[in-house]
């Protein structure tokens, strides 16, 4: 057990199994049926990690997180957060740990986000001046000035999410859990949100764990990610290393000065997928550099403008439960 | 390695209780912002308390004795329960809509703050106007005390506060504990709310209207009893018709406890199986 110090979410053989009940096929009892959500999963983070924890839906992710943050009890194996066991002390690690649900809001629905802070603060007894400076930077840096007297049930979600995102900073937790943050937000308040995150990280060190669909959320602030899929962790380690395991095509998305007939192209593996007016796009393998494929477009066609597109995570993940056998996870450093 | 509170027990029950009345005040802020619902159903509740004491006066004027027990007593009985279990709903009625919050998906909330789930489960859905619901009692109890014709030593004149404080106790106690089966079975939260009134109106009469069986089991195993009948038996100074010992008068405190500790044990078992929702 060295070199153990810095470790502050311990996930050992952790299950979780729900009993279903639905209604037969032919006869009115109901019957049934086990759904193991969550099936042997450990990993461990240490402190100021930012990780991904990836997976189709139903794959046990917001399970997992309801696990670490005391809300449902693990039907077997150990968990760790900060050195409390979640289920068993609950009220100990709420003080500790912050959490945003992108469906559902922490805050209280017919109190100005103002009151809603200024009873966390009570009920979470946060020294005043931290609460003061906290609330001050957090305005700032979300923006949320221009609403702050406005009853929660009458904000947008961006506008909500925000204050989500205040609230369950507010008492300086060691670590913070996010299920889907950026669901269902416009562009702006998505990047308001990741550089939320970003900062707080850097700044405070808070170690943050996010499920996410979104495969910016996890390019811009995860560089590693857990993935798992029907219960299972299939994956643990760098989001690059994913991304060359599974190989997949980036998309390079290129406007010329004209609309073309579509492009040909001689570098090996790139085609073009898609042309529309004069944009064109090409997919070219994501092992690849992008580098050969942009100078020689760039030296035969009139090019205006490129960006390049990752797979999207989704993609990624849906490849590697196609892939075969789960691949072995390597440990952590 | 489990930190330890600094606090200690008392400091965290004292934490607690700051944290109920915090979060009482929030529920008549927000009550308070749509003023004219509250200032209707307030209104309502007015009417209905009247209403109600009307009703029981004219039940009471035309009952001269229910099982050989004069107007008065009936009455001090009455009160006395009823007073009980309307503290105890004022206090913790609302356990008993947790079966919605869960349904809805609200309750995975109130798992992640540092605050007790059942100040929580108190405090979610408190309608500030139900303290009105105290007022009958309490009135039926002075009223009935003034007219009883029994000698008020300091000893009975003491246990009345006692035994309503320990009925408070023992109502609530079996409100959180029915509460409890909503975190295994959302589903049933009228079946639990139909228990709660259904024992607050079994309290209210003398035992031994339900007859030797049905009035022993509702005394001890309820334990209903304990909530104003039997100390009651004490203050108005008869024998008890069942033939339990004397001394069952005086354990209204001590079944207290023993329920809280039941409704603790519950409460607990009940939060260690919420299941949460899919989502
Ligand atoms: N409270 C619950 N009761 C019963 N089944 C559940 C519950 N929560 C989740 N499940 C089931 O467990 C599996 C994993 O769900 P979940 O952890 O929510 O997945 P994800 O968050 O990855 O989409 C799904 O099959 C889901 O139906
Ligand atoms: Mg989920």
């Amino acid at each position: 057990m060295t070199d153990q110090d810095d470790v502050v979410i311990e996930v050992a053989g952790a299950t979780k199994t729900f009993v279903q009940r639905r209604r037969g096929e032919r006869r009115l009892r109901r019957e049934r049926v086990d759904v193991a959500a969550v099936r042997d999963v450990s990993f461990t983070v240490r402190a100021g990690e930012i990780v991904g924890y990836l997976g189709p839906n139903g794959a046990g992710k917001s399970t997992t997180i309801k696990m670490l943050i005391g809300v449902l009890t693990p039907t077997s194996g150990r968990l760790r957060v900060a050195g409390i066991d979640p289920a068993r002390q609950r009220i100990a690690l709420a003080r500790r740990i912050g959490v945003v649900f992108g469906q559902r809001s922490t805050l209280w629905y017919d109190l100005p986000l103002r009151d809603s802070f200024a009873l966390a603060r009570h009920l979470y007894r946060i020294p005043d001046d931290r609460f003061q400076a906290n609330l001050r930077r957090f305005v700032e840096m979300l923006d949320l000035g221009p609403f702050l007297d406005t009853p929660v049930r009458q904000l947008s979600l961006g506008q909500r999410m925000r204050g989500d995102l205040t609230a369950a900073f507010l008492h300086d937790p060691a670590i913070v859990y996010l299920d889907e943050p950026t669901i269902g937000l416009d562009v702006v308040s998505k990047a308001a949100v990741r550089a939320f995150l970003a900062e707080t990280n850097r700044e405070n060190g808070t170690t943050i764990m996010l499920t996410t669909h979104d495969t910016a959320d996890i390019e811009q602030l995860c560089r590693r990610v857990l993935v798992i899929d029907h219960g299972r962790l299939g994956f643990d380690g760098e989001l690059a290393v994913l991304r060359e395991r599974l190989g997949g095509d980036r998309t390079l998305v290129v406007d010329l000065a004209e609309p073309l007939p579509a492009l040909s192209v001689a570098t090996p593996g790139a085609r073009v997928i898609r042309v529309d007016g004069p944009r064109q796009w090409l997919a070219f393998p994501a092992t690849a550099s992008a580098a050969p494929l942009v100078a020689e477009i760039a030296a035969r066609y009139p090019l205006v403008d490129l960006s390049i597109r990752e797979p999207p995570i989704e993609e990624v993940v849906t490849r590697l439960y196609t892939s075969g056998a789960p691949t072995p996870r390597p440990a952590p450093d | 390695m489990a930190p330890v509170d600094e606090a200690g027990p008392v400091g965290v029950l004292r934490a607690q209780l700051g944290a109920y009345l915090l979060l009482v005040r929030i529920a008549f802020r927000q009550a308070a912002q749509y003023r004219a619902s509250l200032a209707l159903m307030t209104a309502t509740e007015v009417a209905a308390t009247m209403l109600d004491l009307a009703a029981i006066g004219i039940v009471f004027a035309h009952l001269p004795a229910l099982d050989g027990f004069s107007l008065a007593e009936v009455a001090f009985l009455y009160g006395t329960s009823a007073l009980a279990f309307a503290l105890a709903e004022a206090l913790v009625g609302p356990v008993d809509r947790l079966g919605w919050h869960i349904r809805d998906g609200r309750f995975d909330v109130v798992l992640i703050r540092p605050v007790s789930v059942l100040v929580q489960a108190a405090t979610l859905s408190f309608a500030p106007q139900r303290i009105g619901r105290v007022v009958q009692p309490a009135v039926i109890v002075v009223v009935s005390c003034a007219a009883l014709d029994v000698d008020w030593t300091a000893g009975r004149t003491l246990l009345v506060p006692a035994m309503v404080l320990c009925g408070t106790v023992i109502a609530g106690s079996a409100f959180v504990a029915a509460a409890s089966v909503l975190f295994v079975a959302p589903d049933a939260t009228v079946a639990v709310a139909a228990l709660a009134q259904g024992s607050a109106l079994a309290a209210r009469y003398p035992m031994t209207i339900y007859g030797r069986r049905l009035g022993l089991l509702l005394t001890v195993a309820a334990p209903i009893g304990f909530v104003s009948w039997l100390p009651a038996l004490y203050v108005l100074d008869r024998p008890d018709p069942f033939g339990l010992p004397f001394a069952t008068r005086f354990a209204s405190p001590l079944v207290a406890l023993l329920a809280a500790a039941v409704a603790t044990l519950a409460w607990r078992a009940g939060v260690r199986r919420y299941r949460s929702t899919g989502n």
